[in-house]
């Protein structure tokens, strides 16, 4: 297994598809069925790349869905955790301590939590949304990052991080009453275990340790311990 | 086999977790199965509120205040009684009534279809790796080894959604995904040639089951079907990533996985 030290893009996977042609009526009725959820994500995945700014792309969210009080609390802390990454990582990256091929990737990953910010966002209005980072969330993680003394160290506190925001998003997959919000939490979901496995591997840990058979929920952050403000 | 400095995985090591992570994984599907044999079985006695619970959705006290989630209801309702097996066909979703753009998408019996095929997807991914595996074509004994240990994870997932879909009275597929395999695998597994081939296969595979799972995230009925769903789609998705960093792509090209190579309707299992 050859593993270049350069990360040429992906082509396939970069790639931008139009949607295919309705298959059936079941199949148009289920595209036109998911149709917000879908185009809420497409939007922003389409443009995120170039989003460099979370708070000045969230005035993008206009006719917001009718959520719960429960779930608009939910997308607003998860939100609140998603800047925070965003922030924590890029401090990361602002250490002189990763190989600039790690860095560049953290960098990467914090743009994915931005966009992952931005895309929950279109499902809040304007008024709702968050712009500001978990407070305590992100002090927590720029104390550990800038405490860590060498890069093995610096990666062992992303991949933590990482992992608890795994947790916390397949927690809220089982908590979110609206199909809009598991539909986005369950695309940055993906996203997000799959940075955890990149610090994992880039980390030297075990296999095991990044990558079980099951998504866990142990160590998701919650609320209560993380106020969004 | 060549490593960076930035990504290291060590054959040993590999095998060490494969032994360690089996029995990781029996211990998770025997904590899970329990639960749902346990809140799931229509003898065991649990009440409608400990099932909602556990599911996810709202209790009776909750749901009559506030009315959605209908289909929650029905997935429950569907749990308490035997339905006649059901014989794994291609084929489309249930249909669904007619709705605006902000009805839920889904529908129990759309659950059922999509864990069934979700089903039919594991087991494709299965046989696949096996033939991978028997191909001779994985020169490299860490690849050898990954390929194993993401063949053993799709069997705990096969196991795991078996378990939901007769607990849901549905009837666990035991057939590979007929439409992935007539037209997309088979050629594909046929026309290997080396172990880069080998391996962008598995990643399209992988890709196509993480997309599926991500797609279904947004459709099933339930959250506890959504959180169980996602904690397969999750792992899949780390798979494309350790085969991203062997092929030497970026570990993770996108900010949100996109839906676009979910399964197409047209292989779903009904």
């Amino acid at each position: 297994m050859s593993m270049s030290p350069r990360h040429p893009v992906d082509p396939v996977d970069d790639r931008a598809e139009a949607p295919a042609a309705p298959a059936s009526p079941s199949r148009r009725r289920f595209v036109r069925n998911v149709g917000v959820g879908a185009a809420a994500l497409g939007a922003v995945a389409a443009t995120g790349a170039a989003l460099s700014d979370v708070a000045s792309a969230q005035t993008t969210a206009t006719n917001p869905p009718d959520l719960s009080a429960a779930d608009i609390s939910l997308v607003q802390f998860l939100q609140s955790v998603s800047i925070a990454a965003q922030k924590g990582l890029l401090t990361a990256a602002g250490r002189s301590v990763l190989t600039s091929t790690l860095n560049e990737e953290v960098r990467t990953f914090a743009r994915h939590h931005a966009t992952q910010a931005v895309t929950l966002g279109t499902l809040l209005s304007k008024e709702n949304n968050i712009t500001a980072a978990n407070p305590k969330l992100l002090a927590q993680l720029n104390g550990q990052v800038n405490g860590a003394s060498d890069q093995a160290a610096l990666l062992n506190v992303l991949l933590t991080f990482e992992e608890q925001v795994s947790a916390t998003m397949l927690q809220a997959m089982g908590e979110a009453q609206s199909f809009l919000v598991s539909g986005a939490v369950g695309s940055a979901l993906a996203v997000v275990g799959q940075q955890a496995a990149a610090l994992g591997s880039a980390a030297g840990k075990p296999i095991g340790d990044w990558l079980p058979a099951f998504g866990s929920t142990n160590g998701a952050l919650t609320p209560a311990a993380f106020p969004t403000s | 086999m060549t490593t960076d400095r930035n990504h290291e995985m060590s054959s040993d090591e590999v095998r060490r977790q494969l032994r360690s992570a089996q029995a990781e994984h029996e211990a998770t599907m025997s904590d899970w199965k329990g639960s749902l044999d346990e809140l799931l079985d229509p003898e065991s006695g649990a009440g409608a509120d400990e099932k909602a619970a556990f599911l996810g959705v709202p209790n009776r006290r909750t749901f009559m205040v506030g009315g959605v989630v209908l289909a929650g209801g029905a997935l429950l309702a569907a749990c308490a009684k035997k339905k006649t097996p059901q014989v794994p066909e291609s084929g489309a979703l249930p249909p669904v009534p007619s709705s605006t753009t902000t009805t839920a998408p889904g529908s129990a019996a759309t659950d059922k279809v999509l864990l069934q095929t979700a089903q039919s997807i594991e087991i494709l991914a299965i046989d696949t790796y096996q033939k991978a595996i028997d191909s001779g074509l994985l020169t490299d004994q860490t690849a050898k080894d990954v390929a194993k240990l993401f063949q053993s994870q799709h069997q705990d997932h096969s196991d795991a959604l078996a378990e939901a879909i007769t607990s849901a009275g549905g009837k666990a597929v035991t057939a590979r995904n007929q439409y992935l395999a007539d037209n997309v695998v088979d050629k594909a597994v046929a026309a290997l040639t080396d172990q880069k081939s080998v391996l962008v296969l598995a990643r399209d595979i992988e890709n196509l089951a993480a997309q599926t799972y991500v797609q279904a995230g947004g459709v099933f009925t339930t959250p506890g079907l959504r959180k169980t769903g996602m904690s397969i789609g999750e792992t899949e998705a780390r798979h494309i990533t350790v085969l991203n960093l062997a092929l030497g792509y970026a570990p993770v090209p996108l900010a949100l996985m996109p839906t676009s190579k979910a399964i197409d309707p047209k292989g779903y299992v009904s």
